[in-house]
């Protein structure tokens, strides 16, 4: 039957399953990488589910599969994290767990980052809604650019939220001890 | 703490290590909900108190940096500078294709009635979902809401995560829909029920929606 619609280029799924793979062991920490393979192989497999459960009709636009192939990636972290039989040793910071590539973390670095991580928590929970996305997704990673497109801002107006909002966040921290 | 760690990486790290033993909340919004945040595909409105659970939530915040990484911001930014994900070609071509395929997923529909006039002005009217953004308990009232367009019916599909279509409903008056448990019954615990929706004027243009997913305990 003629949809009318010109088919969709044929995905590649080696592709979005290495790029997924990659993404996950840099974004995981040092159990989840070890199990990266696993995550997105089940991710996939859904992925390739759906896929053939539409290929009677139609190809799946490739940016389907992506997003598809994120949220089953997301799931499969999200139930792994869920699972009670994952013991704290499997963090790797007891040595029984996977190494992480990052190298070994000296226990008093390692406390003080979970100290200065549960402070800028706090201090981004203080910061006015648009600061706390600005400053949130920042230091995700996205660029300025990035925020803006996602958010639907300005990219003027991101550059000043993230100005006085980094500000804001550092003074709250320096009001709870880390400072210079 | 030394003022190395007030540095933007050193408080990345540091937020980054609040996420490694995060266990997702029923407040987490589902992964496509966040791919859609990150993608810039929910209205600022949405977008803003998404954004403002994510960035606060361990579990989410490392989702949104696995969507970043994972090329959604790609498709949203035109001329982004900075850190850009590797081989941002490719992510490119695969958002590129996005522009031309958002709301294809069930084609089906559009293979069943006769092709009326459609206006596919995204920046016109965009149908963001309102909820739910979190899992529903099994058996629970399941009430899907969007945003409204101004004097429009609405066409709802339903339909399994396998994209077997459940149910199409046509002619709704109000930007919500309360789905029937006959058909909430078909859907497994642990499930999805995707659904997608359509503003329908009337002169006939047609404004369709992205496609969202409820996940059932």
């Amino acid at each position: 039957m003629d949809s009318g619609i010109p088919p969709a280029p044929e995905p590649d799924f080696a592709e979005i399953r290495l790029r997924l793979l990659r993404s996950v062991r840099r974004v995981c920490p040092a159990w989840l990488r070890s199990r990266a393979e696993d995550i997105v192989q089940n991710a996939m497999l859904r992925v390739l589910e759906i896929s053939r459960a539409r290929e009677s009709t139609t190809h799946f636009p490739s940016s389907y599969l992506w997003k598809a192939a994120y949220s089953a990636t997301v799931d499969e972290i999200r139930r792994l994290r869920r699972r009670p039989e994952v013991s704290w040793d499997d963090t790797g910071l007891n040595g029984g767990g996977p190494v992480d590539p990052a190298g070994p973390v000296d226990p008093e670095t390692g406390m003080a980052a979970g100290e200065l991580g549960e402070a800028a928590e706090g201090c981004l929970e203080a910061l006015p809604e648009a600061r706390r996305a600005a400053v949130g997704l920042y230091l995700l990673g996205y660029t300025a650019g990035e925020i803006a497109a996602s958010m639907r801002w300005r990219e003027k107006n991101v550059r000043n939220l993230l100005h006085r909002g980094l500000v804001a966040l550092r003074r709250c921290l320096a009001g709870k001890g880390f400072g210079p | 703490m030394t003022r190395d760690g007030l540095t933007d990486d050193g408080l990345r790290e540091a937020l980054a290590r609040r996420s490694e033993r995060a266990v997702p909340t029923a407040a987490c919004p589902e992964p496509d909900v966040l791919w859609d945040l990150a993608a810039g595909e929910l209205d600022p409105a949405p977008a803003g108190t998404m954004a403002a659970h994510a960035v606060g939530c361990p579990a989410c915040r490392e989702a949104l940096r696995l969507a970043r990484e994972a090329g959604a911001t790609a498709g949203a930014v035109g001329t982004s500078s900075g850190a850009a994900p590797r081989s941002r070609a490719t992510w490119l071509a695969a958002a590129a294709v996005l522009l031309v395929a958002v709301g294809t997923v069930f084609v089906v529909r559009r293979m069943e009635r006769p092709a009326p006039p459609e206006f596919r002005d995204e920046e016109l009217v965009r149908i963001e979902t309102l909820g739910p953004t979190g899992p529903v308990p099994g058996g629970a009232e399941t009430v899907l809401r969007w945003t409204p367009v101004e004097g429009a019916r609405y066409d709802l599909t339903l339909a399994r995560e396998n994209l077997e279509v459940l149910s199409i409903v046509r002619g709704i008056a109000a930007a919500e829909y309360t789905v029937p448990e006959d058909l909430l019954r078909r859907v497994p615990s642990g499930g999805r029920l995707l659904w997608q929706v359509e503003a329908v004027l009337a002169d006939g243009r047609r404004f369709r929606s992205g496609t969202y997913s409820v996940r059932f305990e």
